[in-house]
């Protein structure tokens, strides 16, 4: 393709959409290299990664649409990369590495690969992708271990370095990178997968600028961050100013069921088109593996913006303008070196509670009632009783429950959904690879928190080992705290886990627990839905009764809080209405 | 594994005089390389402690020479220039290359300790390799000192180095190899210094060995290697064939699994075959590799059976291939000698010291005369890591002895709290220690009657109690011998076991196992009792003025003396008549 000999030196808006367009589909195209070439299941299968553009300061250009919690991950490490390797010192044929969450980073087994991007020798941006690597040493297998007490104990830390010169391979670096996975060779096969992406990216984003000068394309891109910030400034203006706090609670430490609960606070200040954020009066870093740097929590806060702005604002740094993230330094949501981060997940979904729940005071009308809250991640580990070979990862199935119910709409049954909607993981994949079968995978009824628009649901799942031992890690959260309605919506119940023995003996078990199961052993875990909104006498008769047609909603239940009577299939509106009135006034 | 290799004859016909002088020059190479490494060392472990060896090798990776530093390195840094040799052969190495490697299942022991080498050239020709290896203080993994015994595999123990260059193509340093494996330490700094002096010891070595090369020219100095390795061969078969032909067993014990208190104990089993002047020593009947992290690879279990010949032949024989090639070593796969990865590895030294205990034991066997009884058999392992009451960070290894009693010799009492066998560091002084962690020693003195009763005593261990001033910690604790005892020779009794205790705040005294991990705080009190080594010959023959000066010094309580010498000792004053009479008993209730 040769240059185009432009005589404009600004980007119109025709031009503008184009590079939009370009570049949008440069990091699909890296995304799709990465979900296709990659080795291991939560890459191909969960998309436990993303992929992204960023000009030469290293500010977000374009995202691929993934999970939204490596949004703002992948911004800061774009910044990161650049000013380290700026024009000058990256080279043509460079790859950079990065894993560090105390240098841009969230936990470990995330891994950021770079590429600096050159037209006519000149540097241009760089490309990136982040994916989720099933093991990177540490503590126990997968390394997310909750036990870990510092960030060492959690596997390999991998600063900002490079991994290529001149487009071969650092061998020392690389060998060092693999030995430390317990899965050398998907490791690599999914590094090499995020290499390619990287490769391709550069390659593609290159040749815009073969079709227009430097000068014009970074005119666009002025343009389309002027033009995302406005679009969210416009946004935040909508919101009534002010300040608005939001708290809620996870269950404990993540290590022992009857330690503390942990508060995660925030201050919400709309002041015009400003928003400002601050985790003040969060809890203090905990001795587990829950914490999350700031990164991660801003990430987190993007996110709960992002969800106004919609889909035609383009998904770059000017989003993030507007936006101040603020938390006291030592707190779960901004810890210090050396705190472990590898089980953030955990605390990352009440984070979310929160910011959505704050988010929710000031526009009720947009946000939804709280989601499910957590993951029921199970994990596997132990030889494999047939082949002898070292199983490890995650049984498959939802990891969520219900999601929460909104203001016009009932929330989603069992759906991934909030800022980290990795794909489910296919049971029949999992039946495939452990000697384990899903005797049951269900809705639960009456899961989801009743209201005008009802939560969504969640649901009730029996796990059976075949042959063998495995060691099994939970952990799960909701097990204290139910997930709130909103509006006079009801909340969700909590979450269960009940392990059956071989002598048929059922026990209880709290959310965090590593055990062994053993061959005839059952696992059987309800995992919540989500609240619901408004008052649940408001909601439409014929919907509570299609719910206990459908099972969603059991017969007691629609009488007791929905005030609905039903004869068989039938609705009784007469009684239903005199029903409901008792109920309202004894309220 | 079985590793054997035949009797070779050196048909050099280099002379006697420039013989001695090249090995002579070649010890110098070890022994200036040591002293780069230990003197520009940042971590007290090496420039205190001196846990850090040196070697030369020739272009074959045969050791030449090696500094006498820490016997545990010896089968170690031989087995690693084999490796250097097979992976960066010559035409493959490149002048100014380094090499880097800690990969307990390519060579290495356990993972702290990195090798880092260099091939050395004279002119274009490469000539040999040099290495340095150095306990690294912190290298990430589970728990601070990354030597926790409770870990779930080989991965959780910390950064995993295959062997790789450490240089890039045009002879740098790759700084990002570098800043990689200090970002997984939990002391970067001190990483990062120790990494570069033992990059210092190799650039020191590779001048003073391409020096030698250059002085004598490459055939001749090649010549003098092989009839080293030789002279070395010759003389480890003349000492073998002082011991009697036969076959021995010896088998001692580690109080279990190293983990669960309650655990199994662990069989070391070693059978001794000497037939002419070839021995091979049998590991099988050794108990499986253990889940927690003291199994030692075959690198770490043949530095146990080296030391033990090296033993035998002192300081006559050159440091060099040549002293192993009379000694096969059978290490079943899948035992605690020699596990199959992802075994972990890290705190080995726990079931190393009752390894030479199982090898010394079985050469006892066969050469009593010449061997001592059982050394306490443990190190005194105390790693913590935490923040002090001003918010400071501290991680790393107690001070104080590491060992305790030496066994007694055949013709002389052990020696109390000392460095012996195969660890051979210097102690890190308390001071040190005080000023590194916010804890001070009350009191660290010889407990008596520790030393195994004999006609010659083993040496003493002792007993310490170290306040914990401010913040905590978590306290790694990896003890031995506090159910099997070290034993005794010829007639000689066994040592105590040891103890360790934490005094709480509340003044309530707990005792913990050997091995736990364990919050500590300020106010709290840990005390320790460490044994001594085993006795030599009936303690009815000791002189007893011996005995005497023994309870004078408080090494020998009164009533040992009395019930177990059978000397009385009034008023400060040694009662011969009495003794006489006491031993007359005492040997009569033996008999």
């Amino acid at each position: 393709m040769s240059k185009v000999n432009n005589k404009h030196n600004i980007a119109d808006p025709v031009t503008t959409e184009v590079v939009r367009g370009w570049m949008e589909s440069v990091t699909e195209e890296m995304q799709a290299t990465v979900v296709k070439t990659a080795h291991s299941l939560l890459i191909c299968e969960a998309r436990d990664a993303t992929c992204a553009l960023f000009d030469r300061d290293g500010r977000t250009a374009a995202q691929a649409s993934a999970m939204p919690i490596h949004l703002g991950t992948l911004a800061e490490l774009g910044r990161r990369f650049a000013a380290k390797y700026p024009a000058g010192v990256a080279q043509p044929g460079d790859l950079y590495i990065a894993n560090d969450p105390y240098a841009g980073g969230t936990h470990m087994p995330d891994i950021a690969i770079c590429a600096p991007v050159f037209s006519n020798d000149e540097l241009v941006g760089y490309v990136s992708s982040m994916a989720h690597h099933r093991d990177i040493g540490g503590l126990l297998p997968a390394s997310v271990s909750v036990n870990a007490r510092d960030l060492h104990a959690e596997g390999l830390r991998i600063p900002i370095i490079r991994i290529a010169r001149a487009g071969q391979i650092d061998h020392g670096v690389m060998q060092v990178i693999l030995a430390c996975s317990r899965t050398p060779r998907s490791f690599r096969g999914d590094l090499d997968a995020q290499i390619a992406a990287c490769n391709t990216g550069a390659t593609r984003f290159a040749e815009l600028f073969e079709r227009w000068p430097v000068e014009t394309i970074y005119a666009a891109f002025t343009n389309l961050t002027d033009y995302a910030e406005r679009m969210t400034r416009a946004e935040i203006e909508k919101i009534p100013d002010g300040e608005y706090y939001f708290e809620d609670k996870l269950d404990d430490n993540a290590l022992s069921a009857d330690s503390e609960p942990i508060v995660i606070a925030v201050t919400m200040t709309v002041r015009g088109d400003e928003l400002i954020f601050d985790f003040t009066g969060t809890d203090k870093q905990v001795e587990s593996s829950i914490n999350n740097v700031l990164t991660s929590t801003a990430a987190v806060v993007y996110f709960g913006v992002r969800t106004l702005t919609g889909d035609h604002v383009p998904n770059n740094d000017g989003c993030y303008r507007p936006i101040t993230v603020t938390a006291p330094a030592g707190t779960i949501v901004n810890c210090s070196y050396p705190a472990p981060v590898a089980s953030r997940g955990l605390s990352l979904m009440r984070i979310e509670d929160v910011v959505i729940g704050v988010m929710g005071k000031a526009l009720p009308e947009r946000m939804t009632a709280a989601n499910c809250g957590q993951y029921t991640m199970v994990s596997v580990a132990g030889p494999h009783p047939d082949t002898g070979e070292h199983m490890i990862g995650q049984l498959g199935g939802p990891v969520v429950g219900g999601h929460g119910a909104r203001a016009t709409k009932d929330g989603i049954d069992v759906s991934s959904h909030g800022c980290t909607n990795g794909s489910i993981l296919s049971m029949e994949i999992s039946e495939a690879r452990y000697p384990m079968k899903f005797n049951k995978l269900e809705l639960w009824t009456d899961s989801g928190g009743v209201g005008r628009w009802r939560g969504g649901l969640g649901y009730f799942s029996e796990v059976e080992w075949l042959r063998g031992n495995s060691s099994i890690t939970f952990r799960r959260e909701r097990m204290r705290f139910q997930p709130w309605g909103m509006q006079g919506g009801g909340p969700a119940p909590l979450c269960k886990t009940e392990y059956v023995r071989q002598d048929g003996v059922v026990e209880e078990l709290p959310g965090k627990i590593e055990f062994p199961l053993k061959s005839g052993e059952q696992l059987r875990y309800w995992t919540t839905g989500s609240g619901g909104y408004g008052s649940a006498l408001q909601r439409d008769p014929d919907h509570v009764l299609n719910d206990v047609l459908d099972g969603r909603v059991s017969n007691e239940a629609a009488y007791d809080n929905y005030g609905v009577v039903l004869d068989g299939n039938e609705i009784n509106r007469v009684a239903t209405t005199e029903l409901r009135t008792k109920m309202e006034t004894s309220v | 594994m079985k590793q054997k290799q035949p009797e070779s004859e050196s048909k050099a016909a280099i002379d006697p005089v420039t013989l001695e002088v090249l090995r002579g020059r070649f010890d110098a190479v070890a022994d200036e390389m040591e002293h780069t490494l230990l003197k520009a060392s940042h971590s007290s472990i090496v420039s205190e402690a001196q846990d850090a060896t040196a070697a030369v090798f020739d272009a074959d990776g045969r050791t030449i020479a090696q500094a006498c530093a820490i016997p545990i390195h010896l089968g170690a840094l031989s087995e690693l220039g084999r490796r250097f040799y097979q992976q960066y052969p010559p035409g493959k190495a490149k002048p100014g290359d380094l090499y880097i490697v800690n990969d307990p299942y390519a060579g290495g022991t356990h993972l702290p300790d990195f090798g880092v080498a260099s091939p050395v050239f004279l002119g274009e020709e490469m000539v040999g390799y040099v290495a340095t290896m150095t306990h690294h203080q912190d290298i990430g993994g589970a728990a601070p000192g990354s030597a926790s015994t409770d870990v779930f595999d080989h991965h959780s123990e910390g950064i995993r180095i295959p062997l790789v260059r450490l240089t890039d193509a045009s002879g740098n340093i790759n700084e990002d190899l570098i800043s990689l494996l200090t970002a997984n330490s939990r002391t970067p700094d001190n990483m990062r210094g120790d990494l570069y002096a033992q990059i210092a010891g190799c650039r020191t070595g590779e001048q003073r060995l391409s020096a030698i090369f250059n002085d004598w020219g490459i055939n001749t100095t090649n010549e003098g290697v092989s009839a080293l390795i030789d002279y070395a061969e010759r003389l480890t078969r003349l000492a073998i064939e002082q011991v009697p032909d036969g076959e021995y067993t010896f088998s001692d014990w580690l109080d279990n699994e190293g983990l669960a208190d309650d655990s199994d104990p662990v069989e070391i089993r070693v059978k001794l075959t000497v037939s002419g002047s070839e021995v091979e020593f049998d590991f099988t009947g050794t108990g499986a590799q253990v889940r927690a992290a003291i199994n030692n690879v075959p690198s770490s279990s043949l530095s146990c059976v080296y030391y033990a010949i090296r033993a035998l032949t002192g300081d006559a024989a050159p440091n060099n291939d040549g002293c192993y090639r009379p000694i096969s070593v059978i290490l079943p796969p899948g035992t605690i000698v020699n596990p199959i990865y992802p075994a972990p590895v890290n705190a080995r030294g726990v079931a190393i010291c009752r390894m030479i205990d199982a090898v010394m034991g079985v050469m006892t066997k066969a050469v009593p005369d010449k061997m001592n009884a059982a050394g306490c058999g443990h190190a005194n392992i105390f790693l913590a890591g935490g923040v002090d009451g001003d918010g400071h960070r501290f991680t790393g290894a107690l001070g104080g002895p590491l060992r305790s009693g030496m066994g007694a010799r055949p013709t002389k009492d052990g020696i109390d709290v000392a460095d012996h066998e195969l660890s051979n560091v210097y102690h890190v002084p308390l001071e040190v220690t005080e000023s590194e962690f916010p804890l001070r020693y009350r009191r660290m003195e010889l407990w008596e009657d520790s030393g195994g009763a004999g006609k010659w005593r083993g040496g003493l261990g002792f007993s310490a109690e170290v306040d914990w001033l401010s913040g905590n910690a978590v306290l790694s604790v990896r003890g031995e011998r506090h159910k099997f005892q070290p034993w005794g020779v010829q007639g000689g009794q066994s040592s105590p076991v040891c103890r360790t205790e934490i005094i709480e705040k509340e003044g309530n005294t707990k005792t913990v196992p050997a091995k736990i991990v364990q919050p500590i705080q300020q106010g709290e009190m840990l005390r320790y009792w460490s044994t001594g080594g085993g006795g030599y010959g009936p303690p009815t023959e000791r002189d007893p003025e011996l005995v005497f000066e023994d309870v004078i010094d408080g090494r020998v309580s009164l009533e040992a003396a009395r019930d177990i010498y059978g000397v009385i000792v009034e008023n400060g004053k040694l009662n011969l008549m009495e003794t006489k009479v006491r031993r007359t008993t005492l040997s009569v209730s033996d008999v």
